[in-house]
């Protein structure tokens, strides 16, 4: 667990202070086996195509996602993120740290799960202000997800 | 932010009707957001899934938090993750 006493002064001190917003959802139900199950992948590590914008990396935050296609060549993913709240250079490494595409083919390989969906869907999670996240972005991308007949999903931050 | 931002999309999802479960980096955030499912980890922040280059335990770390996807427990479920 990643211990608030090793960020900084500053990041403490905003993070003790700072209101987080809880989050309001209804409970899904799955009704098939995972082994059966379309398998989406959402992370807030940034990653975008080198073919797509960069991350506008305002203060309050950018509420937008890039979509991945999880058939993309690892290597060339780049990494927006430019929080120096974490250390960068485990994703920059192995994108599947925190967009697990490789381990998911295998897992599918293996029956474990039905398949991984075709596309995924990447944010960069340092936002503040998260309104415009919540009322228009985040349900657009899993709107984006339910078109595709995702089943599930697997949710990583950085 | 990260984790923050993470339950809130979480939720978009859930209420699309997909079953969701997240990782979690930092427990007093997850705490407060409450999303539906959250595997906590003892890694450090950008270290989701343990170490890069260790598919064994990004797999362990996958598995673990699947294995919300299927209990019959209610959510919200927070549940730390045994290395």
């Amino acid at each position: 667990m990643a211990e608030l006493s090793d960020a900084s002064l500053l990041v403490r001190s905003f993070m003790r202070a700072y209101r987080y917003t809880t989050s309001s959802w209804r409970p899904a139900r799955l009704t098939k086996p995972l082994a059966a199950c379309n398998v989406g992948l959402v992370t807030t590590a940034a990653f975008h195509l080198p073919t797509q914008p960069a991350f506008d990396l305002k203060l309050a935050g950018d509420p937008s996602f890039r979509v991945i296609p999880t058939e993309v060549e690892l290597a060339t993913l780049k990494v927006g993120h430019v929080s120096p709240s974490f250390d960068h250079a485990g994703i920059e490494r192995d994108p599947n740290l925190a967009l697990p595409i490789s381990r998911f083919q295998e897992l599918a390989a293996e029956g474990a799960v039905g398949r991984l969906n075709g596309r995924a869907w990447s944010f960069c999670g340092s936002i503040a202000k998260p309104g415009e996240l919540i009322r228009r972005t985040a349900p657009e991308a899993a709107r984006q997800a339910r078109t595709d007949e995702v089943d599930v999903a697997l949710l990583t931050p950085v | 932010m990260c984790n923050q931002s993470v339950g809130l999309i979480q939720a978009a999802f859930e209420n699309e009707g997909i079953v969701t479960v997240s990782i979690s980096l930092y427990r007093f955030v997850t705490e407060k957001v409450r999303p539906p499912r959250a595997l906590c980890v003892p890694f450090p922040l950008g270290y989701p899934l343990g170490a890069p280059n260790d598919p064994a335990l990004q797999r362990r770390v996958i598995l673990a938090a699947l294995d919300l996807l299927t209990t019959d427990e209610p959510p919200p479920i927070i549940r730390d993750f045994q290395p």
